[in-house]
């Protein structure tokens, strides 16, 4: 009969939720990151408007 | 068994914020939606009064944004009533005939005038071209409750599409404001054209159907004085008949620390008079979010700082055998840090997230709502009902000067003769004369003139 060290089994599967925690968080920092870049650099109609009137002054 | 645990608690760790920070989102959202109907119910002319610098145009702002969603909504809910009561007309013919009728009358406005303006066309020839081009005949529509005529249908369709897709512009205001809804500033507003008699005298009017009326800092302009001293120039009118005069498509936001200059010329006149106890705060910025990206982001930062500690240590080392002198570490960082290097550079990541998170958070304001203005500031529950808005921090930050008085500071520096300098403690002056008192000189006055 094979023995079930059950400690061992916990320890495995936290590991795995770790190392996928681990990499979402990653994953999310570089998709915030890249996002934030796009926003601060185009398609926001808040500079553009902005930029139309200091244009104009 | 000991490294399970740990590992659990770090899995634990990592994910209560992220529940935590998504769950109250979905809160948040919640308390918003619930926000717009109570503003939606708050009635046509809204007040808010509060003490300086407590968030009293944040408020008004974030109002004025939801006003306009509700403003667009009401249009949108126009347009698929009309489709809905005249099943017989194709409005992709009719839409491009207005569209492109406001298009021909404005080239035709350039031509004639010097300054040309969207709002110089006409919406009422556009209805005429449109009964003429095809063929219709007006009546009166009875829907078992009211009775309207084809014509008025057609004309607040045409209005509609107008206001919707060639003004797009939802505000008039007193100060210079952005509307994150339209993309746009405001439209600007003369408060004389609220004296409406006077206005027809003149037959100069400027204010539009469809409009969020934002009066920022009401008590301390100049018109809110003379409105007190002036007989009848139609203001107080203009206020009781606001919802007829507009149809019922307008709001007006009154923004002022002092509700007394108010009172005596509009005395309860307001349907809603907001004035807010605590100050503004934000809620749902995801602190707990914000400080485990910076704890991943900053891991490279420590090997870093770990390389500067090593290089400060061994010219710290040189720099004392041979001097027997001391150095300073914060000196050297800081010297460090103005250079461009990879710390400065992970915390403009770091500033730049940490404003996202704040912008997607959502303002909260405490406010106490009393239906007579005369009532505001009284803590008795019998006069006010309270409210606790929940409104995106876009909406209200940002979208306003907060200093807009801020060039009386460079006007009055242009002008000015005078500088002040550091004063000399030693020195004394004679009080009587800095205070301006003349001297009495007995001498003179005893002599007499015997010639």
């Amino acid at each position: 009969m094979i023995e079930i060290n059950l400690w061992k089994l916990i320890l495995i599967n936290a590991l795995f939720v770790l190392s996928v925690l681990i990499t979402m968080y990653m994953y999310a920092i570089k998709k915030l990151n890249k996002f934030v870049n796009d926003q601060r650099r185009l398609n926001d109609n808040f500079i553009k408007a902005h930029e139309s009137q200091y244009k104009d002054s | 068994m000991v490294l399970a645990l740990i590992v659990i608690s770090i899995d634990v760790v990592l994910i209560i914020p992220l529940v935590s920070y998504f769950g109250r989102r979905k809160y948040l959202s919640f308390l918003f939606n619930k926000s717009i109907s109570q503003i939606d119910g708050l009635g046509f002319l809204n007040s808010i009064n509060a003490p300086i610098k407590t968030g009293k145009t944040s408020l008004g702002q974030g109002i004025s944004h939801i006003l306009q969603i509700l403003t667009m909504n009401r249009i949108e809910e126009l347009f698929d009533k009309t489709k809905k009561m005249f099943k017989t007309i194709d409005f992709v013919k009719l839409d491009d005939f207005i569209m492109s009728d406001f298009v021909s009358q404005y080239e035709a406005i350039i031509e004639a005038c010097e300054n040309p303006s969207i709002e110089m066309i006409s919406i009422k020839k556009t209805v005429q071209n449109l009964f003429l081009h095809f063929r219709f005949q007006d009546r009166l529509i009875y829907d078992f409750i009211n009775i309207r005529s084809f014509s008025d249908w057609m004309y607040k369709y045409a209005e509609g599409l107008f206001v919707m897709y060639i003004r797009s512009n939802f505000v008039q205001s007193k100060t210079k404001v952005y509307s994150h809804i339209t993309g746009k500033f405001n439209y600007s507003y003369d408060l004389n054209d609220q004296k409406i008699y006077l206005a027809y005298e003149k037959g100069e009017f400027a204010i539009y159907k469809y409009m969020v009326e934002m009066i920022d800092e009401a008590s301390d302009d100049i018109e809110a004085e003379k409105w007190r001293e002036e007989k009848d120039s139609g203001a107080k009118e203009y206020r009781r008949k606001y919802a007829h005069i507009f149809e019922e498509t307008n709001r007006m936001i009154t923004i002022k620390q002092d509700s007394s200059d108010e009172i005596k010329k509009f005395r309860s006149l307001h349907q809603s008079n907001l004035y807010i106890i605590e100050k503004v705060d934000q809620r749902g910025t995801g602190r707990d979010l914000y400080a485990i990206i910076k704890t991943i982001l900053y891991i490279p930062v420590f090997f870093y700082q770990l390389r500067l500690k090593l290089a400060f240590g061994l010219r710290y080392m040189v720099h004392f055998i041979r001097t027997r002198e001391k150095l300073d570490y914060s000196q050297f960082e800081n010297l460090h840090y103005a250079m461009i290097n990879l710390q400065r550079k992970i915390d403009n990541k770091l500033y730049y997230i940490d404003m996202f998170l704040k912008r997607i958070a959502y303002n909260r304001f405490h406010v106490l709502n009393y239906p007579s203005e005369e009532d505001v500031g009284k803590r008795d529950p019998v006069y006010y009902s309270e409210m606790t808005l929940y409104i995106p921090t876009i909406y209200c930050w940002g979208v306003f000067n907060h200093v807009e008085y801020k060039t009386i500071y460079e006007d009055l520096m242009n002008v000015s003769k005078k500088h002040a300098n550091e004063v000399n403690y030693y020195v004394r002056e004679n009080y009587f004369e800095k205070k301006g008192v003349d001297k009495h000189d007995r001498n003179q006055s005893m002599e007499v003139d015997f010639d």
